[in-house]
Order: structure tokens, then sequence, then C-alpha cells
């Protein structure tokens, strides 16, 4: 046989020992195997090679246990079926609640959840610490009634992970690394890069999925430096919308100023109201300020819970522990909490592209993080009212701390049921671990089975919650590991900063993963 | 899947006892990891039944579960960063159990695996020189036994680019392999 007719034959050999039986097997290939002995081998080992293959897999086959998924998935399937607070939905108006308090209470009737809860919570209540005192808990904390304020009022940013009674989502590690206050606020903040291109942000992002360095880096980039805040707010031809952006990154009496100016300029709008009223908590003696502008917010803006809890954690800090009693009892009959994450997102980009960033660098950057620093805020805020509770606990007032305890746990569901950016989701569910995780322990409060009904649904809806924005972060990251066209992110900066980032997936059509 | 789409729930529970082996063997070829494996097995029928309206009923249903497994398990492995499919051999001799301990086969007499298991360890070099979407039409057309259509249909390629594919690949090895063998 001449190796020019082998040289013809040769590249077909793989295709019929592929395929024995299919197209290749002509009659000219076969009969130059039966005659050539270097084909016919080379034939041979194709085939057995193929059927070692196929071995191989055989044996893997052998080893497989059976599996019965049936029961996981048609549970699972109930569960889609039920009101999920991370539901990807279409974009709906920011007052439109998707969870009442009414479905959680309903939810909490559930006699299994009660079971599992009695269990934790007898385990949980055995092994609570006491309540440290409180010179010792919060020096900067609430202060006892009539009793001078020496130390400024600030809404504490708490880096503690939350309570125990809420079992841990599979998904924990990607939501604590979620979570912004993982990313410790950097000591120096580096300006951000007046050439930093759309390209660079998303390898960071892409990078971010498994790197806490690349978040951070992503953090820094959306921040505005001291002192480039300092010169926009000095420029006397800004928009003031800029400056108001750049006084996020200002120290506190610096950011009065312009938000005094703005509130001059346009007093009916409530979010600088409460811009303005968190810059005097940060201030000593700041509190009676600070209660003032979250009232004229509450005036503005009615139908918005968190200004009356501000308010109330104002005047706690005040010692009106009535006043504030009021202003809760207020914001726990409301329907919403809204943290203003938009207004706030769309100040913060104006305020970047003035420091130089190209203006789409500074849209992504700001959908990339927006609600990075309500998250802080917020959780803060209702770690602050806690801390009151505790006080006025310690001191016998139970009734007091339960109104607040269950008040801070209604605020996280206003926050959860209102939310459209996954920071604000997850600071509600965040709030209200803490939340239940207090009154848990508070024996008064536990003494009545309906409470421990409540706890009981919550904690498992929370597991719930907290899995559906478990599924939500592992889709976003996701999404940015793929190349990502320029219409793409786009269209994905558009919506985020206009709707919010928790339903963007389904709106670019990502969110199947088919 | 009529019925399902219909609204007749009863029916996920009937394709789920149908193909549930089927998917578990699927995912646990990509992910090699018991546990993860039945979670992306579970989680394709999950994803049935939140896309049901969206199957076309004049396509095949198993392929296009295998399209939704095959999706969550690549997604899987980017996730954890894993090389998807680093060792099909490997994979072959050590699927791992719940706990996480190496599943052996008790089936390969002694004598059997003399010859072979020289011949495995050397195709098992050749085969770690391939590349990932090489290594994965591997996987579904001797491991998983599926036709070239069934794979086009997964992959979203066409069954006459499959087929010159996996020659091309089969021809490739046998080159590796030669070369492999030449240097002992």
């Amino acid at each position: 046989m001449n190796r020019e007719e082998c040289t013809k034959y040769r590249d077909r050999l793989p295709a019929l020992a592929e395929n024995p039986l299919g197209p290749e097997a002509e009659p000219s290939l076969l009969a130059h195997i039966r005659a050539c002995p270097h084909c016919a081998a080379e034939y041979a080992w194709l085939a057995s090679l193929c059927g070692e293959l196929e071995s191989m897999g055989d044996t893997a086959v052998k080893t497989v246990p059976a599996v019965d998924l049936t029961d996981n998935v048609m549970k699972a399937v109930a569960r889609l079926k039920r009101p999920r607070l991370v539901e990807l939905a279409p974009a709906r108006p920011r007052n439109q609640r998707r969870f009442g308090p009414a479905w959680w209470v309903a939810a909490s009737a559930a006699a299994a959840a009660i079971l599992v809860a009695a269990v934790w919570i007898a385990g949980y209540r055995a092994t609570r610490p006491q309540a440290p005192s409180l010179a010792v808990q919060t020096p900067s904390g609430p202060v006892a009634p009539g009793e001078a304020r020496v130390e400024p009022f600030k809404l504490a940013r708490t880096d503690q992970s939350p309570a125990e009674p809420v079992a841990a989502s599979p998904f924990q590690k990607l939501i604590d690394e979620m979570r912004p206050s993982s990313a410790a606020t950097p000591d120096v903040v580096p300006e951000t890069q007046a050439s930093l291109s759309v390209h660079e942000v998303l390898a960071a992002r892409k990078d971010a999925i498994t790197n806490p360095a690349a978040r951070l880096q992503l953090a820094r980039w959306a921040e505005i430096a001291v002192e480039k805040a300092r010169k926009l707010a000095a420029d006397p031809d800004l928009a003031m919308g800029a400056k108001i952006g750049a006084a996020e990154s200002l120290p506190p009496d610096e950011a009065e100023k312009i938000l005094l100016a703005a509130v001059q300029a346009d007093p009916d709008n409530p979010y600088l109201r409460s811009a303005l009223g968190n810059t005097y908590t940060q201030e000593a003696d700041g509190a009676p300020k600070a209660a003032a502008e979250f009232a004229a917010q509450a005036q503005l803006d009615p139908n918005n819970a968190l200004a009356y809890y501000q308010l109330a954690a104002s005047l706690f800090a005040q010692g009106d522990a009535e006043g504030a009693a009021s202003a809760l009892e207020t914001a726990q009959s409301l329907a919403e909490a809204n943290p203003y994450t938009q207004q706030a997102a769309g100040f913060q980009e104006q305020a970047l592209a003035e420091t130089g960033v190209a203006e789409e660098v500074a849209r992504l950057l700001v959908a990339l993080t927006a609600g990075t620093s309500q998250y802080g805020d917020l959780v803060g805020l209702g770690s602050q009212l806690i801390d009151y509770g505790k006080y006025y606990e310690q001191n016998g007032q139970t009734a007091l701390a339960e109104q607040i305890y269950n008040s801070v746990r209604i605020f996280g569901e206003q926050l959860a049921g209102n939310a459209v950016f996954a920071n604000e989701l997850l600071a509600g569910l965040d709030i209200q671990r803490e939340a239940v995780s207090v009154l848990a322990g508070l024996v008064e409060f536990m003494q009545e089975p309906q409470n421990v009904q409540l706890l009981a649904g919550q904690s498992e809806n929370l597991f719930d919650a907290l899995n559906s924005i478990g599924s939500f972060f592992t889709s976003l990251n996701d999404f940015f590991r793929d190349e990502l066209g320029a219409d793409v992110i786009a269209a994905f900066v558009d919506f985020v900063l206009g709707n919010g980032d928790l339903d963007v997936l389904d709106f670019l059509g990502n969110a199947a993963g088919l | 899947m009529t019925c399902l789409c219909e609204g007749q729930d009863t029916a996920l529970a009937e394709l789920v006892r149908r193909y549930q082996h089927d998917v578990f063997r699927f995912c646990l070829h990509y992910l090699k990891e018991f546990d993860t494996a039945r979670e992306m097995a579970q989680e394709s029928f999950v994803r049935v039944y939140t896309a049901r309206q969206r199957f076309d009923a004049s396509r095949q249903f198993r392929p296009w579960l295998l399209c939704i497994a095959r999706n969550l398990c690549l997604n899987e492995l980017k996730r954890k960063k894993a090389v998807s499919m680093e060792t099909l051999e490997e994979y072959a001799t050590s699927a791992r159990d719940g706990t996480g301990d190496i599943l052996r086969f008790p089936g390969d007499g002694p004598d059997e695996l003399l010859m072979a298991d020289e011949r495995r360890e050397m195709l098992s070099r050749v085969l770690e020189t391939l590349g990932v979407e090489a290594r994965e039409l591997i996987t579904l057309r001797f491991f998983q036994k599926m036709s070239a259509k069934e794979i086009a249909d997964i992959t979203g390629s066409t069954e006459g680019a499959v087929r010159t594919r996996i020659c091309r690949i089969l021809a490739a090895l046998r080159d590796k392999y030669s070369a492999c063998r030449d240097e002992l």
C-alpha cells in the first residue's frame, strides 16, 4: 500500500472510529483498512481509544450513588410560590411595598417554625450574656434622662456580626463579603484617578468577585478625596448638586456649610434635611439641631418612617424618652422607610464627574457602589436605637425597651420591604436580625406565646430572604464574569441609577442564567 | 412538560423522577463533588419550573434540561474558580461521595488493571493537555455517550461542527499519545 493512499485515508480514521456506522464508513475506506496493515493498526488503536474513554465513563457511572431529588425540588418550588424579599420583578415605583407587615405576621404562624424557634430561643437565652454596663458598652451611647451629654452623638457603623437566632444561610460567606462593612474604610482615601477607564473599573469589579482588595479599590475610586471635595465646595461656579455630593466626603463642620446653603436654596427637599440632620448628629451637642431637621424632614416626607426613627434617636440623645417613644410609634405605623439612596447616588455622580473622572466612569462607579454609605448609616441607626433599648432595659424600663426593640425590628422590615438596592435590603435584614436577637433575650416579651410565634416566623423568613439575596449576589457576580459590551454596561448603569440594582438582572435578561 | 406548562405541578415531580439520575450524573461529570452536583441537579429542575413558559415544545426536553444543568455547572465552576474537568481520568477513578472520600470501584480485577493502568496513566497525561472545550466534548461524547446531535443541542453548536471537532480531538489524542509513548 503506498504512502500517498495512506495519507488520503488517515485523517478519516478518527471519524470512523468514533462512529463506525456513520457516513464515514465508506467502502473505499473500509477496503483500504483491510488492505493496509499500518492503517488497520491505527484504526484499531483509535477504536480502542474510544472504547477506553467510554469505559472510563462507565466506570464512573457505576460508582454514582442514586439520589432522590424530588422532595427537595418540590420544596424549593413551593418556596418560590411564596412571597419573597428578593423577587426579580419588573421595576416598580419606590412607594410600592413588596411585603407588608401582614405578610410577616401571617408567615410567622407556621407551626414548624415555632418549634425551630423555640429550640434556638431556649438555647440562645441560656447562653446570652448579660448586657454590659452602659459606661463600658457605649462611650458615646445613650444618656440617662436629665444627664448632661458630653460625647458627641454619632451614628456608629457597626461591624459586629448579626445575631445568632437566624440560621446561617448557605450564602453566608458571600453575603458577608458583599456587605459594605466588610471592606474597612481606609484611613487614607487615595484620589480617584481622572484617567480611570470603564474597562479598568469593570476589571476591578470582576476581580472583586474573589478579591477583597479589588472591592476596596472600587469603593476608594467611588469616594472623593477630602482635598478634592474641599476644592469642589470652594468653587463658586459649581452646581449645588456636585457640592452636595462632595459634602459626603467632608468633615461634619464643612459638610454642614454646604448642606445649610443647599437647604436654604431648596427648603422643601427632605433628602437635604435628612443629610443635614445626619451631619448634626456627628457634631458635639448637635442632637437638638438634628432633631429639628428630622422633624422638618418628617413634615416634608410624612410617609417615610426613616425620618421618625432618626428623630427618635436624636430625641433619645437629648434624654427626651417620651418624645422619642412617640416618634417611634409614628414610625411603626408607616408603610415604608426610604433612605434616599438614589438621590445620594445622583449627587455623588455629579461630584465625582467634577473631579475630572469621565462621566461614564463616574456613573459606573456610582452604580456599582450605590447604597454603601446608606448601609452603614442605616445599620448604625438600628444599633444606636437598640443601645438605647438596652440602657432602658438595664434600668428596669422593659416596656420602653421592648417598644424600641420592636420598632427597630419593624424598621428593618420597612427597609427590606421597600428596598430597590441590595445594600438597602441587606441593611433591612441585618437590622431585623439584631432586633430579633435582643427581643429573644427579653424575658417579658417572650412570655407571650404570640411573640414567640412572631419571632419564629421572622427568623424563618429572614433565612429565606438571606438565601434570596445570596442568590442575587451570586447572579450579579456571574454577570460580571463575562465580557460585557458597552451597550450592556450602559443599560446596566441607566437601570441601576434609575431603579436600583435589585431588578437589574431581570431587566437585562440574565437572571435565569439560561 | 406540556402538563407542567399547563400548570400541573405534579408533572414536575414526574420529570424529576424520570431525569434526576441522568442530570445528577451529568452534573457530577462537570463538578466532581457529590454535594455540589446534587445541588446543581436540584437547581436545574427548579430552573425548569421557573422557565417552563419559555420551553419550546417543538424541541426535546432532555437536551434543554441538560443545557440548563450545563450552564449552572459552568457558572458554579467559574464561581469556585475551579478548572473545569481538569483530569478526566482522575474523575473516572475518583468520584467523591458526600463526605468527600474517594469512591473506589470494586468491579475492576487486578489482572485486567495491570495493562489498563499503564495505558490509562499515559492517556490521562494526554487528556490533561487538552483544552477545556475539548475535554468537555470528550466528556459529553464518551462519558455521557451523547450523540453529536445531542451535544450540539446542549452546547449551542451544530451536529457537523461537533463531529468535526471530536474527530480533531481524537486525532490530536492520537498524535499526543504517540509522542508521549516515544518519550518513554
